[in-house]
Parts: structure tokens; C-alpha cells; sequence
């Protein structure tokens, strides 16, 4: 008896406080990391990313934590930096393969920079151990019809599929998703699908990063089915867009990269999806793409990087060339040697150069 | 006199050689450059600051040619360098690494000048045998993305580790490491040992089958274990690369004032796994190099605290440790993760107890702004090469097939394979502003594959042909040229064919594929300028030209053609010298994008109809042979022409 009572006396005065103290510990971390969440949240909605990024650094730095993990990829990909923030991703999902967040989060950078094999090899093999996921099982499902709606995507907390804000421009109360554009030249001009737009008087842009500026008509092609707007102050993009001199020849490689129309006027990041050039029946008319959904407005890229037309609209699968537009190449000259870009650096720049078009 | 000479001599050497022993009694400096969790990132993984603070600028760092490069440049201070990690080199990567099972992570870290790195549990990702495979070399049967050596530059398939991998506390079922404990290195006639292990906790955070049939030991034990065996072979520089860390605020509850500096200590790690380890390690380890955390430390003689006084970043010595089992201090490294930092050692030997005397850390920034570091050119060409293969390209399907199309001829040397690649590059420059193309004749040796049926590993499913299938089939990135030529040109160009005829080889005979709507019949029993008759091109109205008759007359020799030939032809190349005759030529397209654009129009998943060689709007055959052997069974290709 006398035994069972010092032990019972040794247990109170040394496991009982561990645990308490563990415990304490652990809801003064669960407190730290929300905190840190919340902060990053409201300092990316309201563009001070790099504020973000630092507090998040110093976090990593001090102790691991898979929401701090995450927290640094959202804030690499609202800084523009997509190929960064896949590398972090990679290694997230790869160190917590069965926490959803990171594989949805991974799976779907990946999904948007064209990399259909992959991502769905990622999301079948994270299906295997958790086959009641509903988020993995759409994007899986949408990934395999070649329409990826981050809308749809419910996820934690923890992330979003799309960048950061909370900025809208007072006029902008009623507006829905028009089309995709391309901002060019000086930061201050963007080509679209004249169509989608010639009837819209207000008119807005944002791009990948969330950043958005109010946008008129300023110049129309009608039989290219072009037309030119301009900002009201300059949209900074990471590298400006170099109009292509020429058409590529029927069978070059091409990337195409829009905003899907699915999402309605909520900030999104633009999807990349490789295609091969069609053969143009004539002279004048455009040129076939193959690939499913390519949003109207969408910007087609050589392998260089270059701009070499726009999508004309989401059923015809029609690049419009950029022919009548001389003054504006003039402007948009390539570096004499001009090498090929990887796909996710063609990505990385149109996070800030592509641009979805809104307006009432 | 002879004598004296003699005994001089004597006494010259005798004083040389006690120079030298003098020198090689004196303490000398071996270089150690440390970095753990490389994690494949081949790339730059983005910018890192000095401290975390945002006081700190951040700086472009890593990418495996600017590691390259660091490592060079220190190596070039000291002849006595050893490069060494401390796990999670590989796993977990990015997919330029990934996508070709970590090849990429080992072929560029074989050029940054790795010795030795411990294990990670990132390193057992794939399991035990992929980790073997890795270290010696070899293809992942079956995978085309293994074994890129040669489209890379490395230029073998995949050439495997050619630092150690080592392993003391992974042991296998039979009692022995998995990999070697221990990596030794000689400076000066002293062997420097370093022991690498994994956390033992390995098996709790990877794939189970990754490690079935190992076992994990505790870190400190197999250390205190394997030390004893080491000094009794006379080794007394013993150096723990261990995949285990900390963080330098082990507590966020109470977090320090200082900010984490890279060269910086907080609270001594006290706390964390690395320290619970350091603590119980024996005396005869002079210095460990950790990783897993993903952080930065350097707890040593060159600590540093570095916080924030009035507005700016303010440093100040504390030589510091940690605590081994008999209250040693030791020092202690981490080089945060991704290639981002070095950890720059310089280790002191006493040559007489062999020991290490002084150990000086410096942990560096990879900076790729620093204009005094070379990236390594070769490291970048093997990133960009991987880079560009990433693009998933290749597994777009271009088009269809209703059969097979192997690389093959029939006896008067008509192929499927061949004639719709010259279609393909007809139809690309037919068009005036193309070239205005009639005629277009593909060179046979620059065919280099079948057309498979079945569907390939990529699942493009059966019969439909993906761009990489085809630019297996053409993968020379030839540009089309388009040229003027006159039908005696076509006649001279059809008898350079066969060998020892105008300059042709005379060894080789080298009958041209080519494009629907030509016809001509060869005859391989007769003479150079003989063997050709009845050239005809029917034009798409039914109209047929003679270009030459029956008899092998030129029937107009001077009209003029378009024809289309590769920009190897074009310049004489396989023989074809008539060629350079040409005028008004057009560069165009690459032929792999003729090609593409060609079987577009045979897609089935795209609603068409898949490309069917027998069709009898392709105008077959397209080449008759006359007076054949009767023994003759294939085309014609060495130096008799009538085989």
C-alpha cells in the first residue's frame, strides 16, 4: 500500500506536469501559428508580401510546422514566383504525403503549369490511402476533362488555388469574367478578343497576382477580331511580353495561357496548356489549336516565350496571329539571341502578364 | 677529395629529409564544406537573407552550378578539400528532379564534387534498392525517364553516385550496414573518418516498404561504438555527418530577441534532437555536421549573436558548443536546405596525435550575385538540359495510325515510314508562301525508328502517336529547304543514289524516300545514269508530267521544279551533291514540325480519321524496280546495286 502511494506521489509530481506542460506547449504553438496566419492573410490581401514572407522565414527558422510550410508557397506564388513556390510544394507534399492540404495545394500548381501527367499520378497515388478525399477526387476529375475550377475546390483554411486579395476598384460592383488579355509593351496596354469586349463600357483587369486597374478600349482590329485596351496606370509585370516577328511554323510546340471563365470575376491564377500549331487553311485565316478549353482571349506562346496570337474564342480552337499588329511589335522587340524558355518560366511570367478582363 | 664529396652529399640528404619531417610534423588545415537537404534542387530554390530578419537582404542563392562554383573556389584555398553532406540530398524534389527519379539530384551533385554524405529518411523514399540503384548506377527498367544521360550531356545513361553514400546505423537483416559506416580520407599521412548515419526515427516517417528488412540504430550509440574500432586503425579526426537537427529557438513560446543568424546559436539548441544526441556522443568526435531541420546554425568557436540595436543588425562573438557526454563542447553545423548556404570548416590536425586540434566554421550564403563565383557551365547545361525536358511535350498525341509503320523497305525500296515523312514535308511547304513545294525526298539515314502501334508507357492509348514518339523517328531538329532545281537535276540527283554514280560513296547505295504524286522506276542491274526511267509527277488535278521517259530520257531538261529536301541534303549531305545546284532557296520548318503538323490531321482524338499507309489516295507504290533477283529480298543499300 505503501508502495502504490509513492508511486502514485511520483507520478503526480513528475508525468502529470509533463504532460500538462506538453500540452500547454502544444496549444501556445497551435496560438503562434494562427496568429502567423492570420497576419500573412490580411498582409497579402493588402499586398505587403514581403512583410508575409519574412514573418513566415523567421517561422520556419524557429520551428516546423506544415501551416508555416504552405503559408511560404501561398506567399511565393503572390509573389510571382511560381517556380520557387512549386519547388517548396514538391517538398511539402513529398515530407507530409498524407495531409491534403499539401498534396491539393501541389496538385494543383502543377495542374496549372501544364503538368497533366504528373498531377494526376500524384492524386491517384494520394486517392490510394485516401479515397474518401471529395477535394482530391474533383480536381482529379477536372484535370482529366481538362477544366480545372479552383472555385469549385474546397479546401482548408490553410490555402486557397488562387492568389490573395481584397483590393476592388470603386466602380467595379457589378462585373462579371469577360475574357482573357495580355498585357504588352509598357505595362499600360493589353490585347484581348475584340468581341468578348466591344460592348463593355467599364471595363477592369487583374492579373495573377491579384492586382487589379481600371481599363478602356483603345484600338480595334475587326477583321483580326483584336482590340487593344488601355490601363489607367501601369499593371508591373516580372518580364514584359515580346510579340513574336513571325507566325512559328504549323507543328511548333505552343503554349497557351488563360483565365477560365468558370471561375466568374473571383482572382485566379491562369492555367498553361500545351499544344501543337495547326496548319492555317489560308493566308488569312487563323490557325487550328487542338487542346480542350482554351479560354477566349488566351495568349499563345512560342517556345521562346514569345506572344504569337490569341485565342479567339473557347469553341472555334482558333489562334488569331498577331499580323495587324506592326506598330505594336515595332515597340516589343526580341533580344537578338533568343533561346527556348522552360514551360515554367513561360508560366512564371504569365502570372503577371496575363490578365483576366472584367467588366459590367 | 672524392670522399668528402660523398660524405657532403650524405649530410645534404640526410638534412633535406629532416627538413621534411620538420614540415610534416607542423598542424595543417583540411577543408570540409558541408550542406545537407539538397532535396534535388538543381534550380535556385528563390532568395535567403543572412539572418531572418528583414534587416537582412535577401539574396538570389543556390542552384547546382553556382554550388558548383562555391565549391570550387574554395577548394582552389586549399589542396586539402573534402566535400561532404548530411542526407535528404535526394526526395521530396522538385520534378526536374522527380520526374527522372532523382538521376538529376546525383549527376549534378557528382559535379559539385560530393565525397561522402550520410543517409536522410528522404534517401529511403523509394526504398532500399532505388537507394542502391542510385548509388551504383544503372536504368529504372522499363521508365522512360530514366537513364537521360546522353539527351543531358552527362553522357552515359545514368552513371550512378560517384560519392558514398554511408550508413552506420542502417544495418540489413544479416547484421551488416546497408551502405558503408564510414568514409576515410588522407591528408598528409592522416586519415580523417566521417561516420554517416540517419535519425533512428527513419522508419516512422517513410513508406514502410521503403524500409522493410532494415533496422535503424540510435545515433549516439552506433558513434560510441564504431569510435573504438576507429582508433584501434590509428584514426584519431573523427567527423559525424548525421541527418537529425534542431532550431536555434527550439521554444516559439518563448522565442529569443536574437534572429536566427546563419552563423548564429540561440539558447545553444538546447532542446533539440541534435543536441540530445551531441550530448551522449563520446569525446572522440571532434565536430558534427547535421541536417533534417531545413535550418541554419553554426554552434562553434565563430558563433555569432546578431540582433537588432536601434534600427540595425548588430553582431558580437560567443564561442559556443554543444555539450558531448563529458561536457566537451563540440561544435556543431547545420547549412540550412536546398544548396542555399555552405558550412565552410577548416579543421586544424595535430600530424604527431593525428587528432583535430581547432575546428573554425563559417557558414556562407550560396550568393548568385557574387560576381567572384564562376558557375560551373557543365552543372548548368545538365540543369537546363533536364529543364527543357520536363515540358511535358512529348506526350502530346500529334496524331494517328491505323497500323504499325516499322523502319523498313520493301524489295524496290518503297516504305510507309519513310513516304509519309516526305508527305508531311511536302505538305508543309507546298504552300506558295511555304515554298510552292512539288516534289520532297527524305534521306533514309535520317529515319531512325519505327511507329509503334500499341500504346507506349505514356498511355496515349493504341495507335495514336505522341510527339515523342516522332521525334524519336526524326530526331536530328533538321530545318526543310525548299530549292529550285531542273528535271535534269531530278534525273542526275535519282542516279546519285546508287553507289560509285556522281560522286556517290562507293560503297553505299542510298535510295531517297519520298513524297506522294512521284513516280520513277530504278533498275539496280545497269550502269551509273542508266538506272532510272519513267520519272512522273501527277499533280493534284490528275495532270501527270514526264519528267523522263521510258528509254531514261530527260524529256525537257531545263523546266524547272520546287523541290524539298532537309537542310543535310541540301548541302550535299548522304552524296547528294546535285543538290547544291539548287536556287531560290527557303529555309522552313524543323521536320519534326512538318511532321506534327501532317498527322494533325489524323488525329482521332481530335475527331479524324487515323493515318492509314494502304490508302489509295497516297498514290502506291511510289518506286518500281525492275529486272530484280529473284533472290533479292530487301532494298538495296551497300555497294551492289542489284543485290
Amino acid at each position: 500500500m505503501k508502495n502504490v502511494l509513492i508511486f502514485l506521489i511520483v507520478i503526480s509530481c513528475t508525468v502529470i506536469p509533463a504532460i500538462a506542460f506538453a500540452h500547454e506547449h502544444a496549444i501556445e504553438m497551435q496560438a503562434k501559428i494562427k496568429s502567423i496566419q492570420q497576419d500573412m492573410r490580411k498582409d497579402l490581401s493588402e499586398g505587403r508580401t514581403e512583410k508575409a514572407r519574412n514573418a513566415l522565414e523567421k517561422a520556419s527558422g524557429n520551428f516546423h510546422a506544415i501551416e508555416i510550410e504552405l503559408g511560404l508557397i501561398q506567399t511565393l506564388m503572390q509573389a510571382g514566383e511560381y517556380r520557387h513556390a512549386l519547388s517548396a510544394a514538391a517538398h511539402t507534399q513529398a515530407e507530409h504525403p498524407d495531409e491534403i492540404d499539401s498534396t491539393l495545394l501541389y496538385a494543383w500548381l502543377m495542374a496549372i503549369g501544364g503538368q497533366t501527367n504528373p498531377t494526376t499520378q500524384l492524386i491517384e497515388a494520394t486517392l490510394a490511402r485516401h479515397p474518401e478525399d471529395a477535394a482530391l477526387t474533383l480536381m482529379l476529375t477536372q484535370i482529366k476533362a481538362r477544366q480545372l475550377i479552383s472555385a469549385e475546390i474546397k479546401t482548408s483554411d490553410a490555402i486557397q488555388l488562387k492568389p490573395f486579395t481584397s483590393a476592388r476598384i470603386p466602380n467595379a460592383k457589378v462585373r462579371k469574367h469577360l475574357t482573357t488579355g495580355i498585357l504588352i509593351n509598357d505595362e499600360k496596354h493589353v490585347i484581348t478578343s475584340l468581341t468578348t469586349v466591344e460592348d463593355t463600357k467599364i471595363l477592369q483587369v487583374r492579373n495573377g497576382l491579384g492586382r487589379e486597374v481600371n481599363a478602356h478600349i483603345e484600338q480595334i482590329f475587326p477583321t483580326a477580331n483584336i482590340a487593344v485596351l488601355k490601363l489607367d496606370k501601369p499593371l508591373k509585370t516580372a518580364t514584359k511580353v515580346i510579340l513574336a516577328d513571325k507566325t512559328p511554323f504549323p507543328g511548333s510546340p505552343i503554349y497557351i495561357i488563360g483565365f477560365t471563365p468558370a471561375t466568374g470575376d473571383a482572382a485566379d491564377w491562369p492555367q498553361l496548356k500545351v499544344d501543337i500549331l495547326g496548319t492555317a487553311p489560308s493566308a488569312t485565316s487563323g490557325y487550328p489549336i487542338h487542346v480542350k478549353k482554351a479560354a477566349t482571349g488566351s495568349g499563345v506562346f512560342n517556345q521562346q516565350g514569345h506572344l504569337i496570337g490569341i485565342v479567339d474564342s473557347d469553341n472555334n480552337k482558333i489562334m488569331l496571329p498577331l499580323d495587324p499588329l506592326t506598330d505594336y511589335k515595332k515597340s516589343s522587340k526580341a533580344p537578338t539571341a533568343s533561346g527556348k524558355l522552360a514551360m515554367d518560366e513561360i508560366y512564371e511570367n504569365a502570372l503577371s502578364n496575363a490578365v483576366q478582363v472584367l467588366g459590367k | 677529395m672524392k670522399k668528402n664529396l660523398i660524405m657532403l652529399a650524405m649530410a645534404a640528404m640526410l638534412a633535406t629529409a629532416q627538413t621534411g619531417f620538420a614540415q610534416s610534423q607542423l598542424p595543417f588545415t583540411v577543408k570540409i564544406i558541408g550542406f545537407n537537404d539538397y532535396h534535388g534542387n538543381l534550380q535556385s530554390p528563390g532568395t535567403f537573407g543572412q539572418t531572418a530578419d528583414a534587416l537582412s537582404p535577401k539574396k538570389a542563392v543556390g542552384g547546382a552550378e553556382y554550388l558548383a562554383g562555391y565549391v570550387a573556389k574554395m577548394k582552389a584555398t586549399n589542396p586539402n578539400t573534402v566535400v561532404v553532406g548530411a542526407g535528404d540530398l535526394i526526395g521530396a524534389t522538385p520534378l526536374i528532379s522527380a520526374l527522372f527519379h532523382d538521376e538529376p539530384a546525383v549527376e549534378t551533385l557528382n559535379r559539385i564534387g560530393l565525397d561522402f554524405s550520410s543517409v536522410g529518411n528522404h534517401e529511403f523514399d523509394k526504398g532500399s534498392v532505388e537507394l542502391l540503384r542510385l548509388q551504383n548506377g544503372g536504368c529504372k527498367a522499363g521508365d522512360a525517364n530514366s537513364c537521360k544521360g546522353a539527351s543531358v550531356g552527362t553522357p552515359v545513361p545514368f552513371e550512378g553516385a560517384k560519392f558514398k553514400w554511408l550508413s552506420a546505423n542502417v544495418v540489413k537483416a544479416d547484421g551488416k550496414t546497408l551502405l558503408p559506416a564510414y568514409g576515410l580520407k588522407t591528408f598528409n599521412g592522416v586519415k580523417i573518418a566521417f561516420i554517416g548515419m540517419t535519425l533512428k526515427d527513419t522508419p516512422t516517417i517513410v513508406t514502410p516498404s521503403g524500409v522493410a528488412g532494415l533496422t535503424f540504430k540510435d545515433e549516439a550509440d552506433t558513434v560510441n561504438a564504431l569510435a573504438p574500432r576507429l582508433r584501434a586503425l590509428g584514426v584519431e579526426s573523427i567527423v559525424v555527418l548525421v541527418h537529425q537537427g534542431g532550431f536555434q529557438n527550439s521554444n516559439p513560446a518563448t522565442p529569443g530577441v536574437l534572429t536566427s543568424d546563419i552563423n548564429g546559436c540561440t539558447n545553444n539548441l538546447v532542446g533539440s534532437d541534435i543536441a540530445k544526441i551531441v550530448n551522449r556522443l563520446d569525446d572522440s568526435v571532434d565536430l558534427v555536421i547535421s541536417g533534417h531541420s531545413h535550418t541554419a546554425y553554426n554552434c562553434s568557436a565563430n558563433t555569432i549573436d546578431t540582433k537588432v540595436v536601434s534600427g540595425a543588425l548588430q553582431s558580437l562573438p560567443r564561442p559556443t558548443g554543444v555539450a558531448n557526454k563529458v561536457g566537451r563542447l563540440i561544435p556543431v553545423t547545420q547549412a540550412s536546405n536546398y544548396g542555399r548556404v555552405l558550412s565552410d570548416i577548416d579543421v586544424t590536425i595535430d600530424p604527431v596525435s593525428r587528432n583535430i586540434t581547432d575546428v573554425a566554421i563559417t557558414n556562407k550564403l550560396v550568393d548568385r550575385t557574387d560576381a567572384t563565383v564562376t558557375p560551373n557551365a557543365n552543372v548548368l547545361s545538365i540543369v537546363n538540359a533536364y529543364s527543357a525536358l520536363v515540358a511535358p511535350i512529348s506526350n502530346i498525341v500529334i496524331g494517328s495510325i491505323t497500323q504499325a509503320m516499322p523502319n523498313t523497305s520493301n524489295v524496290a525500296c518503297n516504305s510507309d515510314n519513310g513516304q509519309m515523312i516526305a508527305d508531311a514535308q511536302l505538305a508543309a511547304t507546298a504552300p506558295a508562301q511555304f515554298g510552292g513545294a512539288v516534289i520532297a525526298f527524305m534521306n533514309r539515314g535520317g529515319v531512325r525508328a519505327d511507329f509503334t502501334f500499341p500504346s507506349s508507357a505514356v498511355g496515349e492509348g493504341a495507335g495514336n502517336v505522341t510527339y515523342g514518339e516522332a521525334y524519336t523517328v526524326q530526331p536530328f531538329g533538321n530545318s526543310l529547304v525548299t530549292m529550285t532545281v531542273t528535271a535534269q537535276d531530278l534525273k542526275n540527283v535519282l542516279e546519285q543514289q546508287f553507289s560509285g554514280c556522281r560522286g556517290q560513296s562507293a560503297t553505299a547505295t542510298r535510295i531517297m524516300h519520298h513524297s506522294a504524286g512521284f513516280k520513277y522506276s530504278w533498275d539496280g542491274s545497269q550502269v551509273c545514269d542508266s538506272r532510272i526511267s519513267n520519272v512522273t509527277l501527277t499533280d493534284a488535278n490528275g495532270v501527270i508530267d514526264t519528267v523522263v521517259d521510258a528509254a531514261g530520257a530527260v524529256l525537257n531538261p531545263a523546266k524547272t521544279y520546287r523541290i524539298t529536301v532537309n537542310n543535310f541534303m541540301a548541302t550535299g549531305g548522304d552524296g547528294y551533291t546535285t543538290f547544291l545546284n539548287g536556287t531560290n532557296l527557303l529555309g522552313g520548318a524543323q521536320d519534326i514540325d512538318a511532321l506534327s503538323a501532317y498527322l494533325a490531321n489524323f488525329n482521332m482524338l481530335n475527331g479524324f480519321n487515323a493515318y492509314n499507309p494502304a490508302d489509295a489516295s497516297l498514290g502506291k507504290p511510289r518506286l518500281t524496280r525492275l529486272n530484280a533477283p529473284a533472290t533479292s529480298t530487301a532494298c538495296v543499300t551497300g555497294a551492289n546495286t542489284n543485290l
